[in-house]
């Protein structure tokens, strides 16, 4: 898709944002979308001599805290070439089944051979919503921990909850010549980001935890099927949000729709947010 | 405040069946319970969806083995626990629908929530928004059941190291696993994780798992276990256990030596879940083992204030906790519970499948002076060729006086067969009534007439002295 039917449109005014939108959902429907890589990320995997234990610890976590590189080693893994008989459905098991070698390899040719995840244009939105991502993965986990639910299964639902954002904004900045307006790029978040996160994580063969709740992380009572992965996902970018936002109160936190059906009480809500000292310790590392 | 006859606390087995029988008799019941889903424990994590799932490794088990025996091998035995859980989840579901609509039918009122005594005549329930209502009864009920025992230095995450309550959150099936315990939980995952291809090595203090059973059952479930690539490592005492960073468990026993594996299940046992019940208010209080004693109507010291179930201590079985709380709910209603049953059976749904009901080969002998035994393999009937389940066994107790004290089962539908041994225990049935008796053929309750004639031949040879016969010493009339 070029810039086309947007190109010499003015970058204000409904006209033109129809223009794109239509864009978008062709681009959508086509399923022609591309996910880049997070560049610093890559460099410190490719920075890093990974013969010895500790440095395969860290690869292991840089994979954790990779949103890009999570889903890239995920569809690698579960690809014809590498898959068992089972799904590999979690960043832990693909290690365990393919060995820290194999991921080093997979990790390294998915960030040689993917594009940068960058966007000039939006960038403001990228790291706002990467810090939300990685913030919700991280708190999916705690949620999923206090709540009896898969704990690996919950990251990657936190993690790649919004992948459709920086896919959307990739887009955008193909087909328009001047970056819109933020407001009118989050309304066009709002309206493709699901949707085409939930193409690529098809493309992609996710697990379909992960799909469901790109699909459904606004609605999680209207999912199908995995609500309850779902729900932790929710309540972990809940959580996020506030986080991130500022003081995180755990009468907020018990007041989340998600929380409530997860069935967690007050007091399992202040056990929960205990953990918001690690949590902040893990951002600050992975964003270091 | 709400006003009720009786506020069961806890929708288990046993509060769930107190709550029907309190409503049957014209009471007015409410039922406390703090999870999303009625049925406690027993229902979402423990009796019913480890069983769920073992009937599902068993199948495929058993397809795996057919497509095998048929010339097709077959990547046996098979496994995507998603669909495995997934089937299971479907269970329980249905589970949970059936004991719901029974709650309702009742015209038992379902209260969401957390429950803490206020004083003895009334309860606090906390609810998950943070608000609270009060509840005001004649009677109550206390069932909450249990939750999982763990020890200091296993550091239960539930993403590496799972507890019992934790361990079907798997999302897929690690390639190995270390589980800690040697009892009726530890037994049961082990063998269900073995049978589904995952490398499985049990640690226990004790030099045996499951020590409680006939030395004959206790092989039987070794010999499974093994035969699906699963250890067992006895006598041995868990130091430290830590995840590497990477992919792998370590645990360490004292002694030094190391095992990696992918996850650790610790299923060392359960007790009893009184947290933030503030019995003391009540005017309870807890044994030293954290039980809540009860006389032989179940009830507390506060003689209106009754316990059923895994609060009050073993059996801990969901049979057992069943019968608890219907008879704690007719000695409430001034009902007659009836006599309660002497012989309680207990089944293992580990794989091999292991029960036994009554007494034990020493328990006869302290008892009655001597112990006749006889034993059927599932090999000599024909019903254990056809259904290609040759590794069972059938161990029977009888006294001097040729009344049978006890059955032991280990194999295909143990858990089944011994429900024969329970009636002829009620019934005070002696070794010649299952060699009179004809059974269906083929049929594994066979076994009965098979070992009943073992022990009959050593009774009319010796009168005096138990005699140890060896498997299969013995022809079917």
């Amino acid at each position: 898709m070029s810039k086309g039917a947007a190109k010499g449109a003015p970058p204000e005014g409904s006209a033109y944002l129809s223009g794109v939108r239509r864009h978008l959902a062709a681009l959508i429907d086509q399923g022609a979308l591309e996910l880049p890589m997070l560049p610093g990320v890559a460099a410190e995997v490719l920075s890093r001599s990974l013969e010895d234990h500790s440095d395969a610890a860290r690869l292991a976590q840089l994979i954790q805290q990779d949103q890009s590189l999570a889903g890239h080693v995920l569809r690698i893994v579960n690809s014809p070439l590498f898959r068992g008989a089972t799904e590999i459905v979690a960043l832990r098991q693909a290690i365990a089944r393919l060995g820290m070698e194999r991921i080093r390899e997979i990790a390294l040719s998915a960030s040689l051979g993917g594009a940068v995840f960058k966007q000039p244009d939006y960038q403001p939105i990228v790291d706002k919503a990467w810090q939300l991502a990685l913030c919700s993965g991280l708190w999916s986990k705690e949620v999923a921990r206090a709540g009896r639910r898969n704990v690996e299964v919950a990251y990657l639902c936190g993690l790649l909850h919004n992948l459709g954002v920086p896919l959307v904004l990739a887009a955008l900045a193909r087909v328009t010549e001047q970056p819109l307006a933020r407001s009118d790029a989050q309304v066009l978040l709002q309206e493709f980001g699901a949707k085409a996160g939930a193409l690529l994580g098809r493309n992609w063969k996710l697990p379909e935890a992960v799909i469901v709740t790109i699909e459904h992380i606004e609605s999680f009572a209207e999912a199908e099927q995995h609500v309850d992965a779902v729900a932790v996902a929710n309540a972990g970018r809940g959580i996020a949000a506030l986080m991130l936002s500022g003081p995180l109160l755990s009468t907020e936190v018990s007041n989340l729709e998600s929380i409530q059906h997860l069935n967690l009480y007050p007091d399992d809500v202040t056990q929960l947010l205990a953990a918001r000292d690690t949590v902040r310790q893990s951002m600050e590392s992975m964003s270091a | 405040m709400n006003r009720f006859d009786v506020v069961v606390i806890g929708s288990g087995p046993a509060g769930q069946k107190a709550a029907v029988g309190a409503a049957k008799s014209g009471r007015r019941v409410a039922v406390i319970e703090q999870s999303r889903n009625i049925g406690g424990a027993c229902v979402h994590f423990g009796t019913i969806p480890s069983k769920a799932l073992r009937e599902r490794a068993v199948e495929r088990r058993k397809f795996a083995e057919r497509l095998a025996a048929l010339g097709m091998p077959s990547e046996a035995p098979v496994a995507d626990v998603a669909g495995l859980i997934g089937e299971m989840s479907d269970v329980v579901a249905a589970h949970d629908v059936y004991m719901s609509q029974q709650l309702t039918r009742n015209g038992i009122t379902v209260i969401r929530g957390r429950a803490s005594f206020l004083d003895a005549y009334r309860v606090r329930v906390l609810h998950t928004d943070g608000s609270a209502e009060i509840l005001g009864a004649k009677n109550f009920v206390i069932a909450t059941g249990s939750k999982p025992r763990t020890p200091d230095n296993v550091p239960i995450d539930h993403e590496v190291i799972f507890d019992s309550d934790s361990i079907l959150s798997l999302a897929y099936l690690p390639e190995s696993m270390v589980v800690f315990g040697g009892g009726v939980i530890a037994s049961e995952y082990a063998s269900i994780f073995a049978v589904l291809g995952v490398r499985v090595t049990m640690i226990d203090r004790f030099p045996m798992p499951l020590g409680f059973l006939e030395p004959e059952l206790v092989r039987g479930f070794l010999e499974g276990f093994g035969g699906y690539g699963g250890t067992f490592i006895g006598e041995a005492d868990v130091e430290s256990v830590r995840f590497d960073g990477v992919s792998q468990v370590v645990t360490r026993l004292v002694g030094g030596r190391e095992i990696r594996s992918e996850k650790v299940l610790c299923a060392l046992g359960r007790r009893s879940l009184l947290d933030g019940l503030d019995v003391h208010k009540a005017g309870i209080s807890v044994d030293g083992k954290e039980l809540i004693p009860v006389n032989e109507n179940l009830q507390t010291v506060m003689r209106h204030i009754y316990a059923a179930g895994d609060v009050i201590g073993p059996p801990s079985l969901a049979s057992a906790s069943m019968e608890q709380g219907r008879r704690a709910a007719c000695h409430l209603a001034g009902l007659d519970p009836g006599t309660q049953g002497e012989w309680l059976p207990s089944g293992i749904y580990s794989i091999p499948e292991l029960s036994c009901v009554g007494l034990t080969e020493r328990q006869t002998q302290e008892r009655y002076g001597a112990a006749s035994v006889g034993f059927a393999r599932f090999d000599e009937v024909a019903r254990g060729h056809i259904s290609a389940a040759s590794r069972g066994l059938l161990k029977m107790v009888a006294s001097p006086d040729r009344v049978v004290r006890g059955v032991h089962v280990v194999g295909d539908n143990a858990t089944e067969m011994i429900h024969i041994a329970q009636m002829g225990l009620i019934q005070g049935a002696t070794v010649d009534t299952y060699v009179e008796t004809v059974f269906n053929f083929p049929t594994f309750a066979e076994s009965y007439r098979v070992a009943a004639l073992a022990v009959a031949a050593q009774l009319d040879a010796s009168k005096s002295t138990a005699s140890r016969p060896v498997a299969g010493d013995r022809d079917v009339a």
